[in-house]
């Protein structure tokens, strides 16, 4: 039984910042115009909605384009970033030679790499999956690698002297104490995924949500690039969510914490 | 249960998700006859938004006039982040839109490209001001704020506008820009480098009163769109060269004769496009189409006009050496196109 969400507890947790956000919009509503901002430069929210709903702008098409490449990305960069950790668990020396580069390639400006991964890759969806999976995979491996190294030397050296393979070490104690670890990774992960995949629509791509923004910044259409940002943001959000709720489904000797 | 359940479920997604994705790859057909294309899968990389702009292209892709010249053309858009020349240069794309001067420039820099056909017989680069702000020669910009996008064909035409009449570029205050007009509107910016034939609309849609300063006004002669790819390629597949320079004339002859019908082809691909911005950029692109020797024979190249522009880089120092334009110009195609139709281009 799910006890802890009653819709009393949900209006409890998720009240307070909703009526902040309906505040904000009300007084961005009135106090944009009032003030004299030109709507290219930051346009009321009604506006912003009203443009999410023109049927020529296509918002539901853009956004399913950029989930395709981040859910793949993601799912790529998930799994690189597993067996990457795995394989630094058991070979010592290859995490002491590869991790220095992993870092390195982190601290490399990946928005530069746009044009080179479609030159690479060609223009469909190859480039900019690969470029989610980039963003994606780094806060994955750093979780799993943390996770998997989380159980004390007296839980191995038990498991040990009962004569555990280290398949089972790995199944029974690492996996299940990296699981917390794996998911938060993966909720980050998968608001980096999307930035990804927007950012690699930014170069060259003819859908997704980072054409959307090109486009309409260039039209100086800033109602419809807010938009293209809501749907990101959201596209962002409910990522956040699904690992969540399958955190809570998997995990679930750590629900009641 | 549930869990394995899911766990099932889930890997069922991710397959779904790569297989639904993974492309396809169409076996290329083997040439028939000797006039048949060598190659019949191309890609043609635009430099901007599939828009009037590229109406030859995206034209002669709607009728199918690739497909009747034994090409499946795949057009795709670029952007800010997205430039034609290293990706037709990689073989990444085989086609391409790019400036004229990037033509000479990568001539020069090792980059085997030939231009096939010159598109904007003029630039369509203009320097956009607010018309209360006195600004009306390139003289006024001394102690202006002037926005510049650094390495583009835009820098080009502005350090040849400066040397043209005699302004110090020391006395103009260049501040960095990025497509987006709204420093412009926000008056950030006194000068604007814009494409004559888009933005203006953007700007007075956006309720600003302006002026445009042209470089041509000043003697400064500079082309704007050409065709181009690798000379490798052409030089190894010249009936695929001849058949999609052909086709595109096609679509831009068709453009130009009924430019609401290549309006209504391009708001199909991209909806979202507004058809009043596209008539007025429809109206200004035809003029740089028609202008010069595009008068006669849209597409041709001028090849005094291209000489023109490789002395006036040179003397700005874009380029270094003399490039004779004869070695950047392949206009066969062109050249059979108009003969074939009684069409004297002249020069």
């Amino acid at each position: 039984m799910e006890r802890h969400i009653t819709p009393h507890n949900l209006i409890r947790r998720i009240g307070p910042a909703l009526l902040l956000g309906i505040a904000i919009l009300v007084a961005l509503e009135w106090g944009l115009p009032a003030a004299g901002i030109p709507v290219y430069l930051l346009p009321p929210p009604s506006r912003v909605v009203a443009a999410a709903l023109q049927p020529e702008v296509r918002l539901a098409y853009h956004t399913l384009a950029t989930a395709n490449a981040a859910l793949i990305g993601l799912a790529i960069g998930a799994f690189m970033a597993f067996m990457l950790a795995i394989a630094f668990l058991f070979l010592r020396p290859l995490e002491d030679a590869l991790y220095p580069w992993v870092l390195l390639g982190q601290s490399l400006p990946s928005v530069a790499l746009a044009p080179l991964l479609t030159i690479w890759l060609g223009s469909g969806l190859a480039p900019r999956a690969a470029m989610a999976a980039l963003f994606a995979s780094f806060p994955l491996l750093i979780a799993a690698i943390s996770g998997l190294r989380r159980p004390a030397p007296e839980q191995l050296a038990m498991m040990q002297a009962y004569g555990a393979s280290q398949w089972q070490i790995f199944r029974l104690l690492r996996l299940p104490a990296a699981l917390p670890f794996i998911f938060s990774g993966l909720r980050v992960a998968g608001a980096l995924a999307v930035i990804g995949a927007l950012v690699s629509e930014l170069s060259g791509a003819g859908q997704g949500l980072g054409y959307l923004i090109t486009t309409s910044t260039y039209r100086l259409a800033t109602d419809r690039a807010f938009a293209a940002v809501a749907a990101a943001a959201g596209l962002a959000l409910a990522l956040h969510g699904c690992f969540l709720w399958l955190e809570r489904i998997v995990v679930y000797w750590e629900r009641d914490r | 249960m549930a869990r394995r359940h899911l766990f099932i479920l889930l890997i069922v997604v991710l397959l779904t998700f790569t297989t639904a994705c993974a492309s396809t790859n169409p076996a290329t057909n083997t040439p028939a006859t000797t006039n048949a294309p060598e190659v019949t899968e191309v890609t043609m990389r635009l430099q901007w938004l599939p828009q009037f702009q590229f109406a030859g292209y995206l034209v002669a892709e709607a009728r199918g006039y690739y497909r009747d010249a034994g090409l499946s053309v795949t057009i795709l858009p670029g952007g800010p982040d997205a430039v034609p020349l290293p990706l037709v240069a990689t073989g990444a794309d085989t086609f391409g839109s790019t400036g004229a001067d990037t033509v000479l420039i990568s001539r020069e820099q090792g980059i085997e490209v030939v231009a096939l056909a010159t598109w904007f017989q003029a630039s369509p680069v203009a320097f956009m001001v607010h018309r209360d702000s006195g600004i009306r020669s390139p003289q006024d910009f001394v102690g202006r704020r002037v926005g510049m996008f650094y390495g583009d064909n835009v820098e080009t035409e502005y350090r040849a506008l400066l040397a043209a009449t005699g302004v110090d570029p020391a006395s103009v205050n260049e501040i960095p820009g990025d497509y987006s007009l709204a420093p412009f509107l926000e008056r950030q910016a006194d000068v604007w480098p814009v494409y004559a034939t888009d933005q203006p609309y953007t700007a007075r849609a956006a309720g600003a009163d302006i002026e445009l300063i042209v470089a041509r006004d000043y003697g400064v002669e500079l082309m704007g769109d050409v065709l181009f790819t690798t000379a490798e390629f052409a030089r190894n597949n010249p009936n695929t060269v001849r058949a999609f320079v052909q086709a595109t004339l096609r679509g831009w002859e068709e453009a130009l004769t009924d430019p609401a019908a290549a309006i209504d082809i391009i708001l199909a691909r991209s909806p979202d496009f507004d058809r009043g911005h596209l008539e007025f950029e429809a109206t200004e692109t035809i003029k740089l189409l028609r202008y010069g020797i595009g008068a006669q024979c849209v597409g041709a190249s001028d090849r005094q006009l291209w000489a023109k522009e490789a002395e006036l880089l040179r003397s700005l120092g874009v380029l270094q050496t003399s490039i004779d334009p004869n070695t950047v110009l392949l206009t066969d195609a062109v050249d059979e196109y108009y003969r074939a139709r009684g069409i004297e281009c002249g020069r």
